[in-house]
C-alpha cells in the first residue's frame, strides 16, 4: 500500500484520529540551484562524471562565501548536502595548490569514519594525489608520523587535537605552516560545557596556526538551531557569514502531533508512548512502510522491539544501539537499502550524519531533549522524490506536551541558542595553562585581556607558569591537556568504575558536585543507554563502583539545595518581578532518593544518601515576585505557587538553551536572604557556568510565555508532572496559583 | 564583589605556594658555582666548563663495539668527532612544553674528557642557550646519547622550532639504551643509565639526586632559590655523561674475552645479525666457556648449531647437533627447545642423506619427547605427525610390503 493511503486509514480510524493533535502537511519544493563557481579543471570533470550539473543554491553561496575568504557557517536542513560545501572548496584549493592543507573536526570517531570515506571517494574522482587520514586513538602509532609529515587532509575530533596534536606542534609543522582550512562539522554538537572546552581549544588551534603564519578559513555545518552564526562566532572567535537557506529539494511531507489518550484526567496521566508507538508502528509496518523508530533509552528499545517482533513475526526488523562496530553499520545501511529490513528501532546513536538511505516513515517515540535532535531524526524520513511522513509521539514530560500542541517549532525557526561559554574561568585557565604549554603568552600578545593578564600572573605566583620580562612560559612538570577532559566537568571528578567483568574498567565520570546526585549508593547510573547500579561511592578517592543491571526504573535523588548570591552582573526591574543574572554559590545536601518506574512514573521505593553537603560557585538566573504581586497571595499561596513554577520552569527551560534537565538546577525560596522576596533561581550547573544562568535572563519572556502556555493546554485538574508538578509534592491550587502569578507578571509586558 | 582573584584562589584549591616571590623576574638568579656566560649572537649563554684529564674514550672500544651493536649508524671518523649529550627536563613528557633547562655535553681532546654544561638561566635567554648548544653540536657531529631517540633528541628539536631556530644537523647518533638492553637486559634488574652505572662500572651514586626531584629544583631556583639548589642537578647530569663514556669501554669488554655468558651471546647474535660468522664463531666459543648451567651451555650449543648450518649448511650444524642429543638423552635438565636437534637430524636425514628410515626415527624421538614433557605445543606436534605420516607414505612407496611391520611398530 502507498503511503499516503496508510494514513488515510490511520486519519480515518478514530482510535488514531483522535490522539492526532496536530497535522501538518508540507508541500514538496523544487531544488533551487545555483551556479558551479569557478572550480579546478579535475573538480569541474569529478562533477560532471558524478552528474553534478548545478549547484543547490546554498551550496554556491557557501563555495563563494569560502573562495571570497570569508569564515562561512552552513545551517541548512538534514540531508542539504552540506558536507559539498566544505569538500568542493578545500580539494579545489589543494588541486591549485597542492602544499595546502585542511583540518577536519568531527564530534565522534564513527563519524570521522564515515566522513573520510566520503572525502576519500571525492580524491579518487579527481585522480587521487591527495592524502587524507584521520588521526584519532585508534590510528596505530607506526603511521602517526606519515600522518604528520605528509597528511594534507587530517580528519580528527576536538580531544585527539586537544591532547595528540596542539601539545606536539612541533611535529606537525607540515600541517600549521600550511592550514589553509578548519572544517567543523555537526557545530550545533559543540555546546554547553563541550562547547566552552571545543571553544578554547579553536582559540589555542590559531593561535599555534599564527605561530605557523596561517590564518586559517573556518568553514562551519550545522543543524538548524536558533543561533548557528553566533555559536560559530563563539567557538572560534571570528566573524562568519551565515548561509542557511537551503536549495535542496524537499518531497512532500506530512508531520502528525500524536498525544496518548487520556486514562485519568485527573492526575494528568496519559497511556504510555511506547505502547501508543507499537500501535502505530504496527499500522505502518503492516503495510509495508519502511520505518525508522526513535526510543529515548535502551530499555524502551528493546521494550519496543520486542513488542513489534511478536506482533510481526514476519517483518525483518533490527535494533540500532551506540557502540555499533562499523560492519554490523554497513550491514543494516545495506539491508535498509535492498528493502529486506523494513523497520529499525533505534536509539540516538544514529541521528549523528550516519547514512541509511531514505526512509518513509520516521516514529519519534517522545521528544529527544532537543530540537535540533528531533529536527534531524524526523529528518530521517523523505531523503527521496516519494512522500514521507514524521510522526512525535509525546510523552508525559511538560516539553512534549507543549510541543505536540505546537508542530512549527520543527519546521519554522527553531526556538533553541547552543550555548557556549568560554570565559567560563574554570575552563578558560584550564585552557590557558595548555596554551602556556604549547607556547609561552608574550605580554604584547595579551595586552588588551586585562583577565587574561591577571591570570597569568596568578598563575605565575602559583609556579606553574614563569614570567619573565615579556612572556610568561609554562614551568611545570606534567602535560596539562591529559589533566583536562573537554567532554566532562571540572578537575577533580568522580571515576565512574564498572565491576561487572573480571577486569574493571571506567565507564565515565561525573562532577564532584553532582557525584552525590547521580551516583549515591544504589543509584542507578544511566551510561549509552546501559543501566548500572552503583554498589559503592567513594567520595575521598574519587571512585564510583558500580554494576551493570537490568531493572525497570530509574533513581531520582531529592536535596536540599540552597543558593547564596555572591554577585549580581545585571538586573532588570519590572513592576511585579524583578529579574537578576549573577554569581551565585550553591551547595547541596542530598537527602533521599526513590526509584520511579520507567514509563508509568510509579514509585517503586526510596532510600537515604547519607552523605555530606556539596558547594559550587556558578551562575544563575533569578527572578523575585515583588510585594506588589504577592500582596494579592496568601503567605501558603505563594509558597504553592512557586514551587510549581519551580518545577515547570526546570522542564521548560531546556527548550530555549539547546540542553539537558539535568544541566540546570532550580532553587525556589520563598523568602530569599538576598532578595528578601520569593524567588526562583535557575542554576547552571557547571562550576562557573556556561552561560545558561545568562541566556535564560535574556529569554525570560519567552520562557514564562511557554509556562503558562504548558498549564493552559494541560488537562489535569490541580497539577500533574507534565505541568507543575503533582499536589502531594508542590501544594495544593499550585498549578491555578502558578498561572494567575504568571499571568499578573506578563500582563505588564 | 568577588575579585577575579578570589574566584580563581576558589577554582584554583591546593596550587603550590610560593616559597619566596620576592625575587621577582627583574633580577637575575644568582649562577650555580662555576658557571660563567658566554656571549652568543642571539645573547648570553651560561656555560660550565670541567676537565677530567684522567678519563677518556676507549677509541678501540668505539671502534670495536660501537658497529656490532649500531650497525646502521656509520662509524665516526675520530673520537674527537663524539659529542656525549645528556638533557635536565622540567619533566618527563614529551609535548613541546618541556623545557630542556640543562644541557650537558661530553667531549675529548688532547687532555682528555671536557665536560661542558650549558644552563637555561631563564626561559627568556632560551635562544642563545640554543645557539651555543647548536655550536657545540656542529664541532662533533656524532651525537652519544642513552635514550636520545626517543627522548633527549625530539625535546631539542622541539625547542629550535619553537624558537624558530635550525636545528644542528648531526652526522651520526649512537643511543646506547638499545646496545645495553641487549647486553644487560637478561642479566640486570634494570637498564637505567644510573643502575648501570652502579652495578657495572661500580661507580656509586649515593648521594644522587633523584630523578623525580630535578624538575621542581629547578622551579624553586627560578623563583628565587639559591643557585645551590642546581648544584645536586649539576652533578646528576656529569654523572650521566662520564657513565656513558664508560658504558661504552664496558661494551667492549666481553671482545676482549672477559664477558659474561648474556654478553657474548648477544654479541654473538648481533655479529651473526649483520654477517660477520666469525665475530660470531668466537663470541659462542666464549659464550660456551662462560655457560653457567646446563641450559645456558644447551642454548648456546643451539645458536652454535645455527650459525654453522647458516655458513656451511645443514650439514654443518650435525656434530652440534648430535651433542645436543646426547645431552638430552643423558637426562640432563636443558629447558625447552629439546626437541630442536632431533627435527635439524630428522631434516638433514631426509633432505641431505634421503634416509627416510632415520629421518622417521629422529621424528618419532621428537614425538616422544614432547609426549614426555610437561608443556606441549600442540602446534609443534601436529606439524611433526604430519611429518612422520608423510615419512612413512615415502617409506612405503620405497620399499615392499615386507617391512609395513616393523614401520608401523
Amino acid at each position: 500500500m502507498k503511503l499516503e493511503q496508510v494514513l488515510d486509514q490511520i486519519g480515518s480510524n478514530r482510535r488514531f484520529s483522535e490522539q492526532i493533535t496536530s497535522w501538518v502537511r508540507l508541500p514538496s519544493r523544487p531544488a533551487q540551484y545555483g551556479e558551479i563557481p569557478p572550480l579546478h579543471m579535475k573538480l569541474c570533470s569529478a562533477l560532471h562524471t558524478r552528474g553534478i550539473r548545478k549547484l543547490y543554491s546554498h551550496q554556491a553561496e557557501a563555495v563563494h562565501q569560502v573562495q571570497s575568504g570569508k569564515h562561512v557557517v552552513i545551517a541548512t536542513p538534514t540531508a542539504s548536502g552540506k558536507s559539498l560545501c566544505y569538500i568542493l572548496p578545500i580539494i579545489d584549493r589543494i588541486l591549485q595548490n597542492p602544499q595546502s592543507s585542511a583540518l577536519f573536526l568531527f564530534p565522534t570517531k564513527a563519524l570521522a569514519q564515515d566522513q573520510r570515506t566520503k572525502i576519500g571517494q571525492w580524491i579518487s574522482s579527481v585522480g587521487g594525489g591527495i592524502a587524507s587520514y584521520t588521526y584519532d586513538g585508534d590510528t596505530p602509532a607506526d603511521s602517526r608520523r606519515s600522518i604528520r609529515h605528509a597528511g594534507q587532509i587530517v580528519i580528527t575530533n576536538p580531544d585527539m587535537l586537544h591532547t595528540g596534536i596542539l601539545p606536539h606542534h612541533t611535529k606537525w609543522v607540515h600541517l600549521f605552516e600550511n592550514l589553509d582550512f578548519i572544517v567543523i562539522d555537526e557545530l550545533h554538537s559543540y555546546r554547553g560545557v563541550f562547547g566552552s572546552h571545543v571553544a578554547n581549544v579553536l582559540r589555542r588551534l590559531q593561535r599555534i596556526a599564527a605561530f605557523y603564519g596561517s590564518s586559517p578559513t573556518f568553514i562551519a555545518s550545522s543543524a538548524t538551531i536558533a543561533n548557528p552564526r553566533e555559536l560559530a562566532e563563539g567557538l572560534t572567535g571570528r566573524s562568519f557569514a551565515l548561509v542557511e537557506n537551503s536549495g535542496a529539494p524537499t518531497s512532500k511531507k506530512h508531520l502528525l502531533m500524536y498525544n496518548p489518550p487520556v486514562v485519568n484526567r485527573e492526575l494528568g496521566i496519559r497511556r504510555s508512548a511506547i505502547l501508543e508507538a507499537t500501535e502505530i508502528l504496527h499500522q505502518l509496518l503492516a503495510n509495508d512502510v519502511q520505518t525508522l523508530a526513535f526510543a529515548r533509552s535502551r530499555v524502551q528499545l528493546e521494550v519496543l522491539l520486542s513488542y513489534l517482533r511478536q506482533r510481526l513475526p514476519n517483518k525483518v526488523i533490527r535494533g540500532y544501539r551506540g557502540g555499533y562496530l562499523p560492519r554490523q553499520r554497513r550491514e543494516i545501511e545495506r539491508g535498509l537499502q535492498t528493502g529486506e529490513i523494513r523497520g529499525v528501532v533505534a536509539t540516538n546513536a544514529l541521528e549523528l550524519g550516519i547514512d541509511i538511505g531514505s526512509l518513509e516513515a520516521s516514529v519519534l517515540v517522545g521528544y529527544p531533549g532537543t530540537i535540533a535532535s528531533a529536527i534531524q531524526q524526523m529528518g530521517r524520513a523523505g531523503r527521496s522524490d516519494c512522500p514521507s511522513v514524521a510522526i512525535l509521539i509525546a510523552s508525559s514530560r511538560p516539553l512534549d506536551q507543549h510541543l505536540v500542541t505546537h508542530p512549527d517549532y520543527f519546521f519554522e525557526r527553531s526556538p533553541e541558542h547552543a550555548l557556549v561559554h568560554p570565559r567560563n574561568l574554570l575552563i578558560r585557565v584550564s585552557h590557558l595553562k595548555c596554551a602556556a604549554f604549547e607556547l609561552p603568552f608574550t605580554r604584547e600578545e595579551v595586552c588588551h585581556d586585562h583577565e587574561q593578564q591577571e591570570i597569568l600572573d596568578y598563575l605565575a605566583e602559583n609556579r606553574v607558569l614563569h614570567a619573565s620580562a615579556d612572556r610568561w612560559h609554562w614551568m611545570a612538570e606534567g602535560f596539562p591537556a591529559e589533566e583536562i577532559s573537554l567532554r566532562s566537568a571540572s578537575t577533580g571528578n568522580v571515576v565512574i568504575i564498572d565491576r561487572s567483568e573480571e577486569k574493571p574498567s571506567v565507564i565515565g565520570e561525573v562532577d564532584e558536585f553532582s557525584a552525590p546526585m547521580l551516583v549515591h549508593e544504589e543509584a542507578i547510573y544511566l551510561h549509552e543507554s546501559t543501566q548500572y547500579q552503583v554498589e559503592h561511592l567513594d567520595l575521598k578517592e574519587r571512585k564510583a563502583y558500580v554494576r551493570r543491571v537490568d531493572v525497570n526504573y530509574y533513581t531520582d535523588a531529592t536535596f536540599a539545595v540552597e543558593t547564596a548570591v555572591l554577585e549580581v552582573f545585571r538586573g532588570e526591574q519590572h513592576r511585579y518581578s524583578h529579574r537578576y543574572f549573577g554569581e551565585v554559590r550553591l551547595s547541596a545536601q542530598p537527602t533521599t532518593f526513590k526509584k520511579i518506574r520507567f514509563n508509568t512514573h510509579e514509585n517503586l521505593g526510596w532510600g537515604r544518601i547519607p552523605l555530606p553537603p556539596q558547594e559550587m560557585h556558578t551562575t544563575a538566573y533569578w527572578m523575585t515576585l515583588q510585594e506588589s504581586l504577592t500582596n494579592h497571595f496568601t503567605d501558603g499561596e505563594v509558597e504553592s505557587g512557586l514551587m510549581g513554577l519551580r518545577h515547570l520552569a526546570l522542564e521548560v527551560a531546556p527548550l530555549f538553551l539547546s540542553c539537558d534537565r539535568r544541566d540546570l538546577y532550580a532553587v525556589a525560596q520563598v523568602r530569599s536572604p538576598f532578595t528578601g522576596q520569593p524567588t526562583l533561581f535557575l542554576c547552571d550547573a557547571y562550576p562557573g557556568g556556561v552561560g545558561l544562568g545568562e541566556s535564560l535572563f535574556t529569554l525570560e519572556d519567552q520562557l514564562l510565555r511557554t509556562c503558562i502556555d504548558v498549564i493552559e493546554n494541560c488537562i489535569c485538574s490541580d497539577g500533574c508532572p507534565s505541568c507543575v508538578g503533582v499536589p502531594s509534592e508542590v501544594g495544593a491550587h499550585a498549578k491555578a496559583l502558578a498561572f494567575r502569578m504568571l499571568d499578573i507578571v506578563m500582563g505588564e509586558r | 564583589m568577588r575579585s577575579l582573584r578570589d574566584r580563581l584562589q576558589g577554582i584554583h584549591r591546593g596550587a603550590r605556594e610560593s616559597p619566596n616571590p620576592t625575587n621577582g623576574p627583574e633580577q637575575p638568579h644568582a649562577l650555580p658555582d662555576g658557571f660563567e656566560e658566554v656571549i652568543t649572537d642571539k645573547g648570553t649563554a651560561h656555560v660550565r666548563e670541567q676537565r677530567c684529564p684522567s678519563s677518556s674514550i676507549d677509541a678501540s672500544a668505539v671502534r670495536d663495539v660501537l658497529p656490532f651493536l649500531l650497525p646502521a649508524e656509520k662509524a665516526p671518523y675520530c673520537v674527537s668527532d663524539m659529542l656525549f649529550l645528556d638533557l635536565e627536563t622540567t619533566g618527563l613528557s614529551r609535548g613541546v612544553g618541556t623545557v630542556p633547562f640543562l644541557t650537558g655535553v661530553a667531549y675529548q681532546d688532547g687532555e682528555g674528557i671536557v665536560i661542558r654544561q650549558f644552563l637555561l638561566r631563564d626561559p627568556a635567554g632560551e635562544p642563545a642557550y640554543l645557539e651555543i648548544i647548536a655550536e657545540t653540536i656542529r664541532e662533533r657531529p656524532y651525537l652519544v646519547t642513552f635514550n636520545g631517540r626517543s627522548f633527549d633528541l625530539p625535546i631539542l628539536d622541539a625547542r629550535y622550532m619553537l624558537n624558530r631556530m635550525a636545528r644542528p644537523k648531526t652526522r651520526g647518533h649512537y643511543d646506547l639504551l638499545h646496545p645495553a638492553r641487549r647486553l644487560w637486559g637478561a642479566l640486570l634488574a634494570s637498564c637505567r643509565l644510573s643502575y648501570l652505572q652502579e652495578h657495572l662500572l661500580y661507580c656509586s651514586r649515593d648521594n644522587d639526586i633523584p630523578g623525580s626531584e630535578i624538575p621542581g629544583r629547578y622551579f624553586d631556583y627560578l623563583s628565587g632559590g639559591p643557585a645551590s639548589v642546581l648544584d645536586d642537578v649539576i652533578a646528576h647530569n656529569g654523572l650521566d655523561l662520564l657513565a656513558m663514556v664508560g658504558l661504552i669501554a664496558r661494551m667492549a669488554k666481553p671482545l676482549q674475552g672477559e664477558g659474561h655468558w648474556h654478553e657474548h651471546m648477544a654479541l654473538a647474535r648481533a655479529a651473526a645479525d649483520i654477517g660477520q660468522p666469525g665475530a660470531s664463531a668466537t663470541q659462542t666459543e666464549r659464550a660456551l666457556k662462560r655457560a653457567g648451567d646446563d641450559v645456558q651451555y644447551f642454548q648456546t650449543l643451539r645458536l652454535q648449531a645455527d650459525l654453522h648450518r647458516r655458513t656451511g649448511g645443514r650439514p654443518a650444524g650435525v656434530p652440534t647437533w648430535m651433542l645436543m642429543i646426547s645431552l638430552v638423552e643423558a637426562g640432563i635438565s636443558v629447558g625447552s627447545d629439546t626437541v630442536l636437534p632431533y627435527i635439524q637430524m630428522a631434516k638433514f636425514a631426509e633432505h641431505d642423506l634421503g634416509d627416510h628410515g632415520r629421518a622417521l626415527a629422529y621424528t618419532r624421538r621428537a614425538i616422544q619427547r614432547i609426549h614426555a614433557s610437561n608443556v606441549r605445543d600442540m602446534a609443534l606436534l601436529e606439524e611433526l605427525e604430519h611429518r612422520e605420516g608423510r615419512l612413512i607414505g615415502r617409506l612405503r612407496r620405497t620399499f615392499p610390503a615386507a617391512c609395513r611391520c616393523s614401520i608401523e611398530g
